[in-house]
């Protein structure tokens, strides 16, 4: 158009320009990771020459597609270029039909060829068992590894030594892990095989007895697993996840920097008499979560020879999150941190997660005729250095302590922050 | 291995940088939101930070809004001396996990913006190596593209087909497989 400035044509131009094509490969492979395989290849392929081949060079490949055939998933590793390194290998096994295929796939991606590969994750919760190649535990590049499966169906049971010194992650769901006769234990072996390991978590797994020790660990979680007994040296440990329902022995954890432990069912019970060796490894956190502590404090003989004799410091604790059932189970707990734990800054009381977490409204694990053994002395904590205070508690329990505590903050300046929410 | 918080660490945690945009604007960080990026982690390790850190490919705009979005997401890599790699599974913790709600809100809120600026977004994310943004803004990218035809997609981003007839015709033999 004639009236046109070469400003206005300018920006009429920027605003055609193809930004997203002119974009590196190493960032639109990263957009491909969020798509299907199948779309990158039928569809995005088409779109000009830059789009060509770039499903062909990505280093991440995902058939997460349950519905992805046979045909598909070969077609895809065996025509991918063969110069780019296969970095992430992603499958996804919720169709028990596609498993024999699927265990090729992985092979191919560990196999000589293929060097280089640092992450696998794997989905495997159809009904049919994969049985993970010994490969897997032998990948001298992995750096993280997540293995899902359902129902305990899915076995870790390597048969010869785990070796794979970089890996970082190891994140397992509903597995098992196998014990071998003859060359030792599953956790032993990933224990001794895994020396960069910084992230391990462990979910509804069976474990049996699990003894290991992980010395670069940071983040360590095991919740709801079946265990017989749970032995682990981890000191680097900043950030714990613990499901206490059986015998449980932990190393001292002198970093621990958040720590969230559940004490469930029967597993105070297996815990005596050494449950202040537990508590002894947690001392030096600095942000403590604790659901049904109170179950722990009330199983006579659990301290051993050490309950009253000594007092454990928690010098360093500042917050700390208590999550019962009842007001009154709040009462030990309570009183016990009082003691305990000198410095600290913020106190929630909840009610409400557990119901949150279990998502009823009762459970069989919820005492009905329990009777508080010792009085809540919330108002004597308020003299201390609270600066938060948090309650999600019933309008059913009896406030009359929460009732004083109320009229004392009035006149006090702190807390300064407190949160009180009814249900 | 882990170490201790020892007071030099906390004496660091607290140490500011100087971040120069494109167009020369001065912008006063944390150390701790600075070293969301890796490249500027690597300057910091290196000591080639005094002066300040010039980013000749990030203009004052763009800056503001990285800045912002490393601001939002260091306190949440922060709990005091805990690492970003253990946040994503310290989620557990009450407060943490009402302040990732707080994240997620945040995050959506941040990608509100026109494609331009998502570019220039995430130019600046693979230059500043933060993999959190470029994760973001890529899914967004992505999100725009999936269930989309190759017409719609070129319609929506300016892409020229400079493909021949033959050439496509081509393709779609090479990848038979990825239609049936």
């Amino acid at each position: 158009m004639a009236g046109q400035t070469s400003s206005r044509r300018g920006k009429k131009a920027a605003a055609k320009r193809d930004r997203l094509s002119a974009l590196p490969d190493g960032v639109l492979h990263r957009v491909l990771r969020f798509l299907d395989a199948r779309h990158a290849v039928a569809v995005l392929a088409l779109l000009s020459r830059r789009w060509r081949h770039l499903w062909a060079t990505s280093p991440h490949v995902s058939l997460s597609d349950p519905h992805h055939s046979e045909r598909f998933g070969s077609s895809l590793l065996l025509l991918r270029d063969g110069a780019a390194a296969l970095r992430s290998l992603r499958l996804d096994s919720r169709d028990g039909a596609a498993v024999p295929q699927q265990h090729r796939w992985l092979r191919h991606a560990l196999s000589r060829h293929n060097h280089g590969l640092r992450a696998v994750d794997l989905d495997l919760s159809s009904g049919r068992r994969f049985l993970l190649p010994d490969s897997l535990f032998t990948c001298a590049t992995l750096e993280e590894l997540t293995v899902s499966s359902i129902a305990h169906r899915e076995v870790i049971a390597p048969k010869s030594v785990v070796h794979l010194p970089l890996l970082r992650k190891l994140h397992l769901f509903f597995v098992k892990l196998v014990d071998d006769d003859a060359s030792g234990s599953a956790a032993e072996k990933l224990s001794a095989g895994c020396p960069a390991l910084e992230d391990l978590s462990l979910s509804q797994c069976s474990l049996g007895k699990f003894r290991a020790s992980f010395g670069s660990v940071n983040t360590l979680s095991i919740t709801d697993c079946e265990y017989t007994d749970i032995h682990v040296d981890a000191p680097g440990t900043r950030s714990l996840r613990l499901t206490v329902s059986s015998r449980v022995h932990l190393e001292l954890m002198p970093y621990l920097v958040s720590a969230w432990v559940y004490f469930c069912g029967n597993g105070p019970k297996h815990l005596a008499p050494c449950g202040y060796a537990l508590l002894a490894a947690l001392r030096n956190v600095q942000h403590l979560e604790l659901l049904r502590f109170s179950l722990f404090l009330q199983f006579k003989g659990i301290m051993g020879n050490n309950s009253s004799s000594e007092i454990l410091l928690f010098s360093q604790l500042k917050s700390l999150y208590l999550g019962e059932w009842l007001a009154c189970d709040f009462y030990q707990p309570f009183a016990y941190f009082l003691r305990c734990a000198p410095n600290l800054v913020a106190l929630t009381l909840d009610e409400w997660g557990l119901y949150d977490m279990h998502n009823v409204i009762a459970s069989e694990e919820m005492p009905m005729d329990y009777k508080p053994s010792e009085k809540m002395k919330l108002v004597s904590a308020l003299c201390g250095g609270l600066e938060t205070l948090r309650f999600r508690i019933s309008k059913r329990d009896d406030m009359e302590e929460f009732r004083r505590m109320r009229v004392l903050l009035k006149e006090t300046t702190k807390p300064t922050d407190t949160v009180v929410v009814w249900f | 291995m882990a170490s201790a918080g020892s007071g030099d660490e906390k004496a660091a945690a607290a140490a500011m940088i100087t971040l120069i945009s494109s167009d020369n604007e001065k912008f006063e960080v944390t150390e701790a939101t600075a070293t969301l990026s890796q490249t500027i982690r690597h300057m910091i390790e290196d000591g080639c930070t005094d002066g300040g850190v010039p980013l000749p490919n990030v203009t004052s705009k763009i800056l503001a809004r990285v800045i912002e979005y490393c601001k939002k997401h260091a306190t949440a890599a922060a709990g005091e001396e805990g690492s970003s790699s253990s946040f994503s599974d310290a989620a557990f913790l009450e407060v943490d996990r009402a302040f990732l709600e707080e994240l997620e809100e945040f995050d959506d809120a941040f990608l509100e913006v026109d494609r331009a600026t998502l570019f220039d977004l995430i130019l600046a994310a693979n230059y500043l190596d933060i993999k959190g943004l470029l994760n973001l803004t890529c899914q967004k990218v992505a999100d725009s593209v999936k269930g989309k035809t190759p017409e719609q997609i070129r319609e929506m981003y300016n892409i020229v087909n400079d493909l021949t007839p033959e050439e496509e015709a081509e393709i779609r033999r090479e990848t038979q497989w990825a239609f049936e």
